[in-house]
């Protein structure tokens, strides 16, 4: 199952449609700050209703919160995430984790979007857990500490602080 | 107004402790705490034990000085507000996170301007002294680093070899 990044729903930008998936709080504030230079078409999801008051009036979708709950609660939450993926198309996915985020780019990557996991800023010694098993499914894989990237942990291109 | 808070993920008795502690003996600041879902109330500040984001930001927004976990999502709106901060770090020894990440965060923050540190010696009222006598910075944009950030992705998302790429995992 696979699709090709549909340009004529393209707003902005040279029609790529980027989805930003993380879980609410800090996760969501740092990819907020992110997405906001892209320029691109960018539709979010994190945990919580209240966080579309953090953004500029993009589309926001809300996903079941899975970071310290049962396997159903993975369920609901990936079959959420796919539906959010067959409607918004991304062409890209962009997260900064921590479980939803990890989750959406394993399903992203096998409906044949590009993904991006971008360790979070809170991760200075080391990259965070959910980050060590996203790295495999993460076509770009960056780090937001510099000696981080030195240690060959990922990329670095900058950081949110 | 002194805004305490404890981010969305876990409740952080020991700050709340802490703080309210503090507040009793300082009656003259207002202080109000966002405790998380567990843990008893203060008693010396108004609370609740969870707020949505605009709530967080309308506070912080108009707080002299913000107390709080080493969060990012604080640290990044105190930084960007010009609010002073006062830190304190989760412990993983006392089961306050799931890895001893925010005291290396925490560490790796210290110098930021406007950001106070607890240190060892605890001594919450020297730190909010400095905190609260201390300058309040101006709203500031988007650091440097950000921005190459956002230019480097950029780049990458547009990129038209990677874009043309054939889908890693795409099957059927």
């Amino acid at each position: 199952m696979t699709w090709s990044s549909d340009l004529s729903r393209a707003g902005e930008g040279d029609g790529q449609v980027v989805l930003c998936v993380s879980s609410t709080g800090g996760h969501f504030v740092q990819l907020t700050r992110i997405a906001e230079g892209l320029g691109t078409r960018t539709h979010f999801v994190s945990t919580r209703a209240g966080d579309a008051t953090l953004l500029d009036g993009q589309p926001h979708h809300v996903v079941r919160d899975i970071s310290r709950s049962s396997r159903w609660s993975v369920l609901v939450c990936a079959v959420q995430l796919l539906r959010i993926l067959w409607r918004v198309r991304p062409s890209v996915v962009l997260t900064t984790g921590a479980a939803p985020g990890y989750l959406g780019l394993i399903i992203a990557r096998r409906l044949g979007a590009r993904t991006v996991w971008i360790d979070s800023v809170a991760n200075v010694e080391r990259v965070s857990m959910a980050g060590q098993l996203a790295r495999k499914h993460a076509d770009l894989f960056l780090v937001q500490w510099p000696h981080l990237a030195d240690a060959q942990e990922g990329r670095y291109m900058g950081s949110v602080l | 107004m002194i805004f305490v808070t404890v981010g969305t993920q876990f409740p952080f008795p020991r700050l709340i402790r802490m703080v309210d502690l503090w507040a009793g003996d300082h009656p003259e600041h207002e202080c109000f705490a966002q405790i998380g879902s567990e843990g008893d109330p203060p008693v010396n500040m108004a609370w609740s034990r969870s707020l949505d984001a605009e709530e967080v930001r309308d506070r912080t927004k108009r707080a002299n000085c913000v107390v709080s976990h080493a969060g990012m999502g604080t640290v990044l709106s105190c930084r960007d507000l010009g609010i002073p901060l006062v830190v304190v770090p989760r412990l993983l020894a006392l089961g306050e996170h799931r890895s001893d990440h925010q005291e290396a965060t925490a560490r790796a923050l210290t110098g930021f301007q406007g950001l106070y540190l607890l240190g060892e010696d605890a001594d919450l009222d020297g730190l909010l002294a400095q905190a609260l006598s201390g300058p309040r910075g101006q709203e500031t944009g988007a650091p440097k680093q950000l921005l190459e950030l956002q230019q480097g992705l950029s780049s990458w998302i547009r990129d038209p070899l990677l874009a043309g790429r054939p889908a890693a995992g795409a099957g059927s």
